[in-house]
């Protein structure tokens, strides 16, 4: 191995590293807001990218009937539950259930998007909402159940939105053209436009989170009800809605990673899964709970990746599942107190 | 009528039907006597000690690949074959994949048991995939394609070749396992060990280690699935990687929890 591959990896890993932080980002968002191990989270990224492969080709990506369906089920879902006396949020019902999939609508049998960007702005509108509605109707009558629970509707969420995957896009797998064609010498390195705008996107959706954290208030009453539920309710923060925030925004992030990677790698179905597992490993690096160490671990799985993929390709996942052997331990060498589970 | 007396009349009446029952359904109860081993170790850990594993089935693969390797492999039949007759070869397989899954087992065990609970499921999910490629891809377990030729159980002479011979075996280990697990949770530890759902800190003042129980209920757990791994081996007599993948993992689970997953004998009827 020279330095001429060693950089080529490095790279690679950088790359993949990117979008395996921004899984962890969304993941660990999840988590520390609704205490749901988001597993599905994966599923979304295959979505984004199927569905802009289908747009790509001209077809009408069935991701909009199962949005539409979603919606007709929130709807009715919210009128069951202010019948029986429940207070509904009408507002952000109408927002996530009735504005944005009558836009997704819009763009895609009215518009008939030509160009890729505005491919790409229609697959984002057409996943972001599934978050929020997915979490209304699978987790928010659980919000009270035990992390176990939550993780086990997770899972079998997961088993539905694949079967669902194979249903909508079939068997095959679907690649999409660059967003950038360029190609680059840095320092007698070839380097992908493709792979610039993958890095670039990352670090301006990692920016923008923190900024959006930090700065505004909406994003500082997320905070507020991932640190206490009870204080930040008593603080007038409506936490109801705080869980639709982080599963659009957990959504949105999984459109963004699919558009990222379908250009890269051919996407399946199933694609999803072992993306965002990788980007559990690298949230757990992080204890699921600090969005900075979650990053770090992402580019040390991405890393991993790449050099495990030259050196022993078949060994890949193997290499990569097994470091949070390791990392388990050293947090656990670092844990002495016994905790007790909700 | 009780539910002693209906469950041994169940037993009593499957055994009765056993040699008239269709070949079909002969290898079904087999395959429902097989899952039902690793959901009764799941059990044990989800429904009694408050954990979730989705990894069973890496578990199961060891102990399938233990006896399938020390059975077929030329290395290991040819250093053992002036110590051991080959009937006994299965035997020795069962001991090499517990004493595999023991270790392999408390070691992950010793590793995620001690944090929190939601690292030790992603940790399963994650070990899981790993054990899933390392099957896949060494060469001399096979690969992706396995190994076939695997020889069949011979007790006292009497050879299990069929499903319709090696079903009542599978059967008397499940009700034995069944009914020692039973005694277990009536027992000094079994009080400790469902001590552990409710709240750890409880148990810890009363002066149960709940590190070191939770760790010993995830290896028990553990070495039931491997000896369902053993039988499902020298049942099908052809090992590979895909019934040990991560969805049958996630499967073993949803056996356990749709049978209802505080109670060891609802799970005799949830697996398929």
């Amino acid at each position: 191995m020279d330095s001429q591959i060693a950089l080529l990896l490095g790279q690679d890993g950088i790359v993949n590293g990117a979008v395996y932080g921004l899984m962890a980002l969304a993941l660990v968002l999840v988590f520390s807001v609704t205490r749901v191990i988001f597993i599905p989270q994966g599923e979304l990224v295959a979505y984004g990218a199927l569905s802009m492969a289908a747009l790509n080709t001209g077809k009408v990506p069935a991701t909009l009937w199962l949005l539409v369906a979603l919606a007709a089920t929130t709807l009715v879902f919210e009128a069951w539950r202010w019948k029986r006396g429940a207070t509904v949020d009408w507002k952000s019902t109408a927002v996530w259930a009735l504005v944005f999939p009558a836009l997704a609508c819009l763009l895609v049998l009215g518009l008939h998007p030509a160009s890729l960007a505005l491919q790409a702005v229609t697959v984002l509108v057409l996943i972001a909402p599934l978050g929020p509605l997915i979490y209304r109707l699978a987790y928010r009558p659980l919000a009270d159940a035990s992390v176990l629970i939550l993780l086990i509707v997770s899972v079998a969420l997961h088993g539905v939105l694949v079967g669902l995957g194979l249903l909508f896009f079939g068997a095959e797998g679907s690649r999409t053209p660059a967003f950038s064609e360029a190609r680059f010498d840095i320092a007698g390195v070839a380097v992908s436009g493709q792979s610039l705008v993958v890095v670039g996107v990352a670090i301006v959706l990692v920016l923008l989170m923190f900024v959006f954290f930090e700065r505004s208030i909406v994003g500082k009453a997320l905070r507020a009800t991932a640190m206490n539920r009870v204080g930040a309710r008593l603080m007038g923060i409506p936490t109801d809605l705080s869980g639709d925030l982080s599963f659009a925004l957990a959504a949105l992030i999984g459109a963004v990673s699919g558009l990222l990677i379908a250009p890269i790698t051919t996407v399946y179905y199933d694609t999803g899964f072992l993306i965002g597992l990788k980007g559990f490993v690298a949230a757990i690096v992080g204890g699921l709970g600090s969005y900075p160490i979650a990053l770090l671990g992402a580019l040390l799985v991405g890393q991993l990746e790449a050099f495990s993929s030259f050196w022993a390709s078949a060994f890949k996942e193997v290499l990569v599942f097994a470091l949070i052997i390791p990392v388990l331990w050293w947090r656990s060498l670092n844990s002495r107190h016994v905790e007790d589970e909700e | 009528m009780t539910r002693r007396t209906l469950t041994l009349l169940c037993i009593l009446a499957l055994a009765l039907c056993w040699p008239w029952l269709p070949d079909y359904t002969v290898t079904v109860f087999s395959y429902i006597a097989l899952y039902s081993l690793v959901a009764a170790g799941l059990v044990m850990l989800t429904g009694i000690g408050g954990m979730t594993s989705f990894g069973q089935a890496a578990f199961v693969a060891l102990g399938a690949y233990s006896t399938a390797w020390v059975c077929t492999s030329p290395v290991a039949t040819s250093a053992l074959a002036e110590v051991v007759a080959p009937a006994l070869l299965p035997w020795l397989g069962l001991a090499l994949g517990l004493l595999l899954t023991f270790v392999v087992a408390w070691a992950l065990g010793a590793i995620t048991l001690k944090l929190s609970g939601h690292y030790l499921p992603l940790c399963t999910i994650a070990w899981g995939l790993s054990l899933y490629y390392l099957f896949g891809n060494l060469d001399f377990l096979g690969g992706q394609t396995g190994i076939t030729g695997l020889p069949a159980l011979t007790v006292g002479g009497l050879s299990l070749a069929s499903p319709r011979a090696l079903g009542p075996l599978i059967w008397a280990v499940l009700l034995l396992a069944l009914w020692a697990l039973h005694n277990l949770l009536d027992s000094r530890e079994g009080r400790a060990v469902r001590a552990l759902k409710s709240g750890r800190v409880m148990a810890e003042s009363m002066g149960v280690d709940t590190a070191r129980y939770r760790t010993k209920v995830f290896v028990l757990a553990a070495l039931l699935a491997a000896l369902s791994g053993w039988l499902y081996a020298h049942l099908q007599r052809f090992v590979n990687p895909t019934p040990f993948n991560i969805n049958i993992g996630i499967e073993y689970l949803f056996m356990a929890v749709v049978g209802g997953s505080g109670h060891l004998w609802a799970l005799c009827w949830a697996p398929r």
